[in-house]
């Protein structure tokens, strides 16, 4: 699978032959850097008056960098079309192969930022329990109701807003040997043939 | 058991033979029974056959009495004897008694489960449901390809149903599974004291 | 023995062995029954011993031989001293395995007698209420909430149904004194039973529970303020009542005025306020809510008024003249808003004076009236001395004669007053005596009642302790009884005793018999030896006797020798029948050996050695020949 890069996207990458390989590696960095923390404007202005070029073309070589290891790193391409994409960028061998480098060595990383944007449900977390016995209440005094309370924490959202919820949960003995029976069936549905034919042949 | 003033009156004239007589005091006790048993509360519940010659402000007066004592007693987890000990105290004949514990017993159950029912509590899990899924692909990521469990709890608060939703890996369902199992091993720990 | 079997037997139940009905001794234990019991038995001293060992025999003759033997060796760890090995289990006799059981069972750990030795608490019965609603539960099958029925549902249903909402019920009291006539109509043919008060009916319960706990925790206020106040205030409950009525609302009456004296003096300055406070007062010393509501309005009333004039006054005064220029008409309404003002504001201050000129001018006025009411006094005091002057000088010219007289009058009351005196002292000692008296009997009284008053009071706390006291004392029997109830019903420790006292019974009973028997033979043996020594010396006598004569006598002689032989004789005989008793007793003795060399089972035991010796062998041919087809 090939890269189709617009011509926007190629513009803004043809400022990177201009500059020497170890600061195209060094946008890397920074671009990875944005990724996982955001972008900041001082940095470009840094960068723009070491190079002595303007602060825009300096922001639009680090961003188009930026959006060209993430379209590949989505699309998991492999080495070859990932050459075979840039090839029509024009760049030097050389700079080919930095650039494969940065892919191959931030692939999983950048999967793993991306893999927190789409998560809309809330994801578990953690749960806690205790045994609990109701004695008495207002209106019987003298009850043994066992009762066991689960605080369920859940997780929402990507990497930079986590927000923990619990709910604070209960369910008497019998529910809670019903609730494990299904959840361990649902534990063997992972191992039938069915499943796993599925999870061998799609990949 | 202690009563109060107005409901010790109460129970002192529906113990009176001339106040109540033979057919009448059964049915007041049944009615006492009925009211707080049916799920809405008829005004006219005192209107019985039995009752009519009575007048109604004695009526009105040894009902909420009755209604009072039984629910004092199931609050209290009387047993009969407690109960017909108290009502001795309160000068009802032996056959009278006998009457009233009698229903006493029989809807002891119902009326626990009554009181019961009156509390605050936080949501109970009844029932969960669950789906297994492929994830293949999104919208910023490509062949994610990774198997996941969509998990529902059926939960319920003051009759009203209200599910909670989540997703987690085989790995976070094992480890739900395996907290859950821990507490029912101590549950049953618990059993065996 | 068999008294011993059955204890074994029920203890071997109660350890978990299954003792079929008909097995009532010792001597009926089968091989596995042994085995079985055995087991139990050490699973129950030292489960960790006892978790290797089976229950029951394996058919394999080898492998039944290596369960005795460890079995074996496990009765000797335990502590077993007599003699044991496989045979003991396989090739059981009796008082062998009597013995062990014995062994085993006393080893086992008392723990019904420990439980029940323990302070059974509260807390103990809790926890095992508490464990036996765990194990209800986890018994329950899990239904779906859908067909749940509500009745079973005491377990799975969800508590919290409905919160605890309370709402105010009205209550028939028909019997507390005269009410109106409407009231009694209302409440006859109007009002709806309790129960059908609340607007939703999950409140009823509620409802009802919480008025009933409100009664119980006034009567209860209402009974210790009267035992700690009340009684010492030696007044009735309702004067008691009545009066702390009256002063809770002149303090209730003082708090608000306070509260609302500076406030209402600042807003609008002055008496108009205080009267309407008053009204207020007077409204709520009157406590009918109509009329609160009546002079709530009057007050707001009055402030509308004043403000209303206050504006109508600003707004007709500046009527304007003439029509100039707006500007002009602006600044000329300033001004004069700017002098109306200031005039307004010296009308205030022209007030304020006149107020507090007036305030003086009342207090001179008063003690202007003061002052002439004095004056007034001292004037009638003087015309009273003139009068009395006037006479003197109307008496002064036939002064002598007048003197006489006035000295007879003076003497005259003088006199009369001597009488009055002693008149006066006759009237009032009998008085003072009686007032005395009432005083000390008055006195008196008082100590009583006071005594009286601590005795009620004690009294009092008596009943209160006394009555703590019968409620603990019922929730502990309470507690007792159902702790009875929860203890295994176990019939054995009555049944027990009972066998032990009859066991001792007849020990006592036997041990009578045989001091009896032993008495006895003490008396025969005395007898024996009287007799014997009697004989002797009959013996030596006749003997010397006959001897003497036989010396002169043939016949004599003769007799002689037939004494002697006589004599030998009869030792014989003695000598035989002791014998026959000492045989006799050799086979008792072993007659009882041949019954316990019975009891041993010896020869089935053999037997079956040699079966299990014959299966063995074909065990092992098998083994080999299977050997040999590998």
């Amino acid at each position: 699978m090939l890269l189709v890069l617009s011509e926007d996207h190629k513009e803004h990458l043809s400022f990177l032959p201009k500059v020497d390989t170890a600061v195209v590696g060094e946008f890397g960095r920074i671009a990875l850097e944005f990724l996982k923390k955001g972008t900041t404007p001082k940095i470009y202005e840094g960068a723009a008056r070491k190079l002595c070029v303007p602060v825009e073309m300096v922001q639009h070589g680090v961003e188009g960098l930026m959006y060209l290891m993430t379209e590949s790193s989505k699309h998991m391409i492999s080495e070859v079309d990932f050459l075979d994409s840039v090839l029509v960028l024009g760049f030097v061998e050389e700079l080919n192969q930095i650039l494969l480098q940065l892919y191959l060595q931030h692939q999983s990383q950048i999967r793993s930022v991306l893999s927190l944007l789409p998560s809309n449900l809330p994801a578990y977390h953690n749960v806690e329990w205790r045994l609990d016995v109701q004695l008495a209440s207002r209106s019987v005094r003298q009850q043994a109701i066992p009762m066991l309370s689960l605080r369920l924490l859940l997780m929402r959202g990507c990497d930079s807003c986590i927000d923990h919820s619990s709910r604070v949960l209960q369910t008497d003995p019998s529910t809670l040997l019903h609730l494990i029976s299904t959840l361990e069936a649902a534990l063997a549905a992972m191992k039938t043939s069915h499943t796993r034919r599925i999870l061998r042949n799609i990949k | 058991m202690e009563l109060s003033e107005s409901v010790q009156r109460g129970l002192q004239s529906l113990a009176d033979p001339s106040a109540f007589d033979q057919t009448s005091f059964p049915a007041l006790v049944d009615v006492s029974f009925q009211s707080l048993l049916s799920s809405h509360g008829d005004p006219a519940v005192l209107d019985q056959p039995q009752l009519k010659q009575i007048d109604q402000i004695l009526l009105k007066q040894s009902h909420a009495a009755a209604v009072t004592l039984i629910l004092e007693a199931v609050k209290q987890n009387a047993d009969k004897s407690t109960v017909s000990s108290c009502l001795e105290e309160l000068t009802f004949s032996a056959e009278r008694i006998e009457i009233f514990c009698g229903t006493y017993q029989r809807h002891k159950k119902e009326l626990e489960h009554l009181l019961t029912s009156i509390g605050t509590q936080p949501p109970r899990v009844n029932d969960v449901s669950w789906r297994l899924q492929y994830h293949m692909k999104n919208g910023q990521l490509d062949k994610v390809n990774e198997p996941f469990y969509l998990i529902s709890l059926n939960t319920e608060t003051k009759g009203t149903p209200e599910d909670i939703n989540f997703t987690c890996t085989v790995e976070q369902l094992q480890d739900l599974v395996g907290k859950l199992k821990d507490a029912a091993k101590s549950v049953e720990k618990a059993s065996q004291m | 023995m068999e008294e011993v079997d059955k204890i074994l037997i029920h203890t071997l139940k109660q350890v978990g062995t299954e003792v079929s009905e008909e097995v009532n001794s010792v001597k009926q234990f089968t091989s596995e029954l042994i085995v079985e019991a055995v087991v139990r038995c050490i699973r129950v001293i030292d489960p960790g011993l006892g978790s290797a060992l089976p229950t029951s025999l394996p058919p394999g003759m080898s492998a039944r031989f290596r369960v005795g033997m460890s079995l074996a060796q496990a009765c000797q760890d335990i502590g077993y001293k007599g003699e044991i090995g496989y045979q003991t289990f396989l090739y059981s006799n009796e008082p062998e395995i009597r013995s062990l059981l014995m062994f085993l069972v006393e080893r086992l750990p008392r723990e019904s007698a420990e439980t029940s030795d323990q302070p059974t608490g509260k807390s103990v019965v809790l926890q095992r209420a508490i464990a036996a609603a765990i194990k209800a539960q986890l018994a329950v099958p899990w239904l779906p909430p859908n067909c749940r029925l509500p009745l079973h549902g005491e377990t799975q249903s969800p508590g919290g149904l409905h919160s605890f909402h309370v709402q105010p019920l009205s209550l028939p009291h028909c019997t507390k004194g005269p009410t109106k006539k409407e009231l009694i109509d209302y409440q006859r043919d109007i009002l709806p039973p309790v129960t059908a008060q609340p607007s939703s009916h999950a409140s009823v319960v509620a409802s009802i529970l919480e008025q009933h706990t409100a009664e119980l925790s006034a009567a209860q206020e209402w009974d210790s303020e009267w035992n700690s106040q009340g009684l010492v205030s030696r007044l009735t409950p309702q004067e008691y009542r009545s009066r702390k009525l009256t002063r809770l609302r002149k303090r209730a009456e003082e708090q608000l005025r306070s509260a609302a004296l500076p406030s209402a003096e600042s807003a609008f300055g002055g008496p108009r306020s205080t009267s309407d406070l008053s009204e207020l007062l007077q409204a709520f010393r009157g406590s009918a809510p109509a009329d609160q509501v009546l002079t709530k309005g009057s007050h707001f009333t009055h402030t509308q008024k004043f403000t209303f004039t206050q504006e109508a006054a600003a707004v007709t005064s500046p009527i304007p003249t003439g029509r100039q220029s707006e500007g002009d008409v602006q600044l000329r309404q300033e001004e004069e808003l700017a002098s109306l003002q200031q005039q307004f504001q010296q009308l205030c201050t022209d007030v304020d004076q006149l107020t507090a000129d007036m305030k003086h001018m009342g207090v001179t006025n008063t003690q202007v009236l003061d002052e002439l009411k004095q004056r007034e006094l001292g004037n009638t005091e003087e015309e009273e001395r003139m009068q009395v002057k006037k006479k003197t000088i109307d008496l002064l010219p036939d002064a002598d004669n007048n003197l006489v007289k006035f000295q007879a009058q003076v003497e005259a009351s003088a006199k009369r007053v001597l009488h009055l005196a002693s008149q006066w002292e006759k009237h009032r000692a009998p008085l003072i005596e009686e007032h005395r008296t009432l005083k000390e009997i008055c006195s008196n009284q008082d100590l009583e009642s006071s005594r009286k008053l601590s005795e009620i009071k004690t009294l009092h706390d008596k009943i209160r302790v006394s009555t703590e006291e019968a409620k603990k004392k019922e929730e502990i029997y309470k507690q007792l009884v159902t702790e009875l109830e929860n203890l295994p019903q176990d019939a054995s420790r009555s049944a027990y005793t009972q066998r032990i006292l009859e066991i001792v019974s007849n020990i006592k009973k036997q041990k009578e018999e045989i001091t009896k028997i032993l008495s006895d033979t003490k008396e025969l043996q005395k007898e024996i030896n009287n007799l014997t020594g009697k004989l002797d010396r009959t013996f030596a006598v006749t003997d010397e006797l006959v001897f003497k004569d036989a010396k002169k006598d043939e016949s004599v002689r003769k007799s002689y020798k037939y004494l002697a032989a006589l004599h030998e004789n009869c030792n014989h005989l003695i000598q035989t029948i002791e014998d026959t008793g000492t045989i006799l007793r050799e086979i008792r003795d072993l007659e009882e050996q041949i019954e316990t060399e019975h009891g041993n089972k010896t020869v089935a035991n053999l037997e079956r050695i040699l079966d299990d010796y014959k299966a063995i062998r074909q065990e092992n041919s098998a083994l080999a020949a299977k050997v040999r087809e590998g």
